[in-house]
């Protein structure tokens, strides 16, 4: 085969996007020389927003069972994926989202063609064995536990447990643990022949690679796949207007409270997200950031971080802090809500709008310097739906102006639109006082 | 067979490219020119970490360090953040987990910021100024992260295992939250200011400086702007020594962690640099360096099913040998099974060894991760730090993957005879335990 069964979609900022035309696997090239080496990364759109109740965990588990190998690389014939790639030296793993599932490997640039070998077996070809699933429950399992451990876990996973009701984006990703334990491998199967198809993944290669030789790489190990059925479920459900604050608390042993607010906004192709994660770095990058100033300067938390999730269906406005000793949550609470409606009745300062430009800018450009965090932020692209989000990133932030920072705080933060996690420790000074 | 689709080709070596300078006192900057991106990262240590506590108040050094971005002669505290945060600028400056007996520093930003990152690492390097108000704002930090660490198993698990191996004033113990907060809370301004002028200087100053810098006069940008300056002294930590002690068992209590952390482990005494490094971390690493594919892992993980995650290594091996352990989640009702078969793995693998095809396996995916490790400027800075810091040559940046590529067998068996003895391995657990047994 040639590469002229390659249909060539587009190029943009030294990206280029291909199709097989055969098997509709979408294609990316990101040459990169900055070292002697290359990222392969496969995405297949499908995450925890794909699964239907009672079946919660399973696009995780799945991820867990495709490293127990297909005919050609697996234990018993001393070819497991994990030691093949451990021997080239090369950093690989493979994460479980919301929306996507994705694997990737970076290796010296000669040993490429062992990942592209790899995944291309287990694209269509991975065992999923009962055998396997037996053992990995209790694996996963314990990872959820090490997940119990951390009180930012147990938040984040109420906080989309309260804000999402409808839409699956309600349940988290690792599942409950009801159906983490009871799932059966007929269902992880049916899973994987349904979403584990060519046309429903994308192949992206960065790194020190030339075009032609990528191509030919891909075209050599996935071009023998055959197309899939072409037809899978698509989620239809829209999460519902929220219309009132909603509250829960979280009380568990621990030593320090913390607090988690979250806002309804939309999907992460929509131009509104923008000026909102210029919104969330102005509160919350730096030590100039105004909740920042606040509240980590004032002694009243630890740490501040808000964030607007990038996702394909509408998702959160994040604001997390971890309070200091002794610290009220309603205290701090009050101040947060205070500083997210200031940021939707006048607009930034100049210098605000600026420096969080120049942040970003700066974020870009070192994501070119690493094929890894290249691939990554690739990955979330089309993950979102367009992996053009990424390159178009510098000029839309760019373009933010200070009335649509304003604009968009007063639209999406309201209180009506917002839930409000609390963990509240049930020893220490706080809960023995 | 069908032709490989890519060669590395030739390349020049890492150390073929590096420009060495060392600065009169005893400073040293590595500079390696990668204009594929259009960033620049500097990453440095000086002396001024922990161990260099000579009167056992080992948070002075930390708190000194994390003052330093607090204010200089030249910056408040909030001017400096601006002037980083305006220019898009990230400083990291603290002590050093991997080299206890120094203090690490990065700063990175875009290319066309280099004078301004040198100038601001200066002026925090060699002109703090400890505000009283930012001390104290250091010190309810540090009691508030402290607090959090009580419910942390793994610090709590691992600290106690420190405690178990390392005496009273040993820079690698951990010690007890409740010393750590006093410590905190009597560190003065004074002891700060005195700690800084007795060992912060130039002399001992190792940096790395890669990225888009192809067009910069480096000698001229970093000269006495960083390395000329500083006390002209070259104390050395005082360790003491570490005597045997029996192997024993800590079980730590905490309520509603439904998780284990689990330590096992000893003292070690492996340094980068030793004839038998490169031996002792393949052996080590067919033992528990990767939890998908190791033995431990493979018996642990992959067979029995009892934990997400188990690594074994050698903690730290620059400046003061740390000690090797095995870590590991674990539920409490699988607690004494995984116990018990870690131990067993152990055993047997000390008794009989790596396979030839295991080690092999090892060889290889030390000298590609390496590569791989190098990828980005970050990692080649930190890399050339550490090779400055522990005294070697440049050379051996390039010579390390061939090192670890001809161990052989006999070395591994050695070196795993030399630095883990399963006789000698004690065992922390942190969590709520009351299920397991």
């Amino acid at each position: 085969m040639t590469n002229s069964s390659f249909e060539l979609i587009e190029r943009k900022c030294g990206i280029a996007e291909f199709r097989l035309a055969h098997n509709g696997l979408s294609v990316l090239i990101a040459p990169t020389a900055v070292a002697p080496v290359a990222t392969l990364g496969v995405v297949y759109r499908v995450g925890s927003k794909d699964e239907v109740a009672g079946h919660t965990g399973a696009t995780h588990l799945l991820e867990h069972l495709m490293f127990k190998g297909t005919e050609r690389f697996n234990r018993n014939r001393g070819t497991e994926i994990a030691r093949v790639l451990q021997r080239l030296g090369a950093n690989f793993n493979a994460t479980t989202w919301l929306d996507r599932t994705n694997y990737y490997a970076t290796v010296p640039i000669e040993h490429l063609e062992t990942p592209a070998d790899i995944e291309a077996d287990r694209m269509r070809g991975a065992l999923v064995r009962d055998e396997d699933l037996a053992k990995e429950r209790s694996v996963v399992l314990n990872e959820l536990d090490r997940g119990e451990n951390e009180p930012f876990e147990v938040l984040l996973k109420g906080l989309f447990a309260h804000a999402f009701i409808e839409h699956p984006y309600h349940h988290p990703t690792i599942g409950w643990r009801g159906d983490v334990e009871a799932i059966q491998g007929e269902t992880l199967r049916r899973f994987y022949d349904t979403f584990y198809q060519p046309d429903n993944a994308t192949v992206i290669i960065a790194g020190d690679v030339e075009e032609k030789p990528a191509l030919d790489l891909v075209m050599r190990y996935f071009g023998a796949l055959d197309a899939g059925p072409g037809q899978r479920p698509q989620g239809a459900i829209r999460e519902g207007r929220q219309r009132g604050e909603r509250r829960f608390a979280v009380h568990r042993g621990g030593e320090l409270g913390f607090i988690g607010c979250v806002w309804h906004i939309p999907e992460g192709l929509h131009p509104d997200i923008a000026p909102l994660s210029v919104a969330a770095q102005i509160l919350s990058e730096g030590v100039v950031s105004r909740l920042s100033r606040r509240l980590v300067e004032t002694g009243l938390c630890l740490g501040v971080h808000a964030s607007a999730m990038e996702s394909h269906d509408p998702g959160l406005f994040q604001v997390f802090v971890t309070l200091a000793p002794g610290v009220d949550h309603a205290d701090v609470d009050e101040i947060i809500f205070e500083e997210v409606e200031t940021m939707g009745q006048a607009v930034p300062e100049a210098g605000e709008l600026a420096r969080a430009k120049v942040q970003r800018r700066t974020d870009l450009a070192f994501q070119w310097e690493s094929p890894a965090r290249l691939v990554s932020a690739l990955t979330e692209g089309v993950s979102m739906g367009d992996w053009r989000a990424f390159v178009d990133e510098i000029d839309t932030v760019a373009s933010v102006q200070p009335e649509d920072v304003m604009r968009v705080c007063a639209q999406y933060l309201k209180p009506t639109n917002r839930t409000v996690g609390w963990f509240v420790p049930e020893s220490g000074p706080e809960a023995g006082e | 067979m069908t032709q490989p689709l890519f060669d590395p080709g030739d390349r020049l070596l890492i150390a073929e490219r590096v420009a060495l300078h060392d600065f009169t006192g005893g400073g040293k900057l590595a500079v390696v020119a990668n204009s594929h991106a259009p960033t620049v990262t500097i990453a440095g240590m000086l002396q001024g970490g922990t161990a260099m506590a000579d009167d056992g108040r080992f948070a002075v050094p930390g708190v000194t360090a994390r003052m330093l971005e607090r204010g200089t002669n030249q910056y408040s505290r909030m001017a400096l953040a601006r002037e980083l945060e305006d220019h898009g600028l990230q400083l990291d400056v603290r002590s050093s987990g991997s080299a206890p007996a120094s203090v690490s520093f990065s700063v990175q930003g875009l290319a066309e910021e280099l004078p301004r990152m040198v100038e601001i690492l200066a002026s925090v390097l060699r002109r703090p100024n400890f505000p009283e108000d930012e001390l104290e704002k250091v010190r309810d930090r540090i009691l508030g992260v402290l607090q959090h660490e009580r419910q942390e198993t793994s610090s709590v698990a691992f600290g106690q295992l420190t405690r178990m191996l390392y005496p009273v004033g040993h820079p690698l113990r951990r010690r007890e939250i409740e010393v750590r907060e006093a410590e905190v809370r009597a560190i003065t301004r004074e002891d700060l200011e005195r700690f800084h002028a007795r060992f912060y200087g130039g002399h001992s100053l190792v940096c790395a400086l890669v990225g888009d810098v192809e067009q910069v006069d480096c000698p001229q940008v970093f000269g006495e702007t960083l390395f000329g300056w500083g006390a002209d002294s070259s104390e050395m930590p005082i360790v003491p020594q570490v005597l045997s002690k029996s192997p024993g068992r800590v079980d730590t209590e905490i309520p509603d962690r439904p998780n284990l952390d689990v330590y096992l482990g000893h003292t070690g005494n492996l340094s980068l640099g030793d004839a038998d490094y490169s031996a002792a971390m393949l052996a080590n690493s067919c033992l528990g360096q990767s939890t998908l594919t190791s033995r431990l892992g493979v018996a642990v993980r992959d067979e029995a099913g009892l934990t997400y995650g188990i690594n074994s290594g050698f903690m730290g091996t620059l400046q003061i040998p740390g000690p090797w352990v095995t870590s590991l989640g674990v539920a409490p009702e699988n607690l004494d099974r995984a116990l018990v078969l870690c131990q067993e793995v152990i055993e047997d693998f000390l008794e009989t060894g790596p396979q030839e095809s295991e080690l092999d396996d090892e060889r290889h995916a030390w000298a590609g991760g390496y590569q791989v490790g190098l990828a980005t400027n970050v990692g080649v800075a930190m890399e050339l730090v550490k090779t400055l810091l522990s005294g070697q040559d440049i050379q051996r940046i390039d010579r390390f993957p061939q090192e670890l590529l001809a161990v052989t067998r006999d070395q591994a068996m050695r070196a795993l005879k030399r630095h883990i003895d399963p006789s000698r391995i004690s065992i922390s657990v942190a969590g709520t335990l009351s299920g397991s047994g």
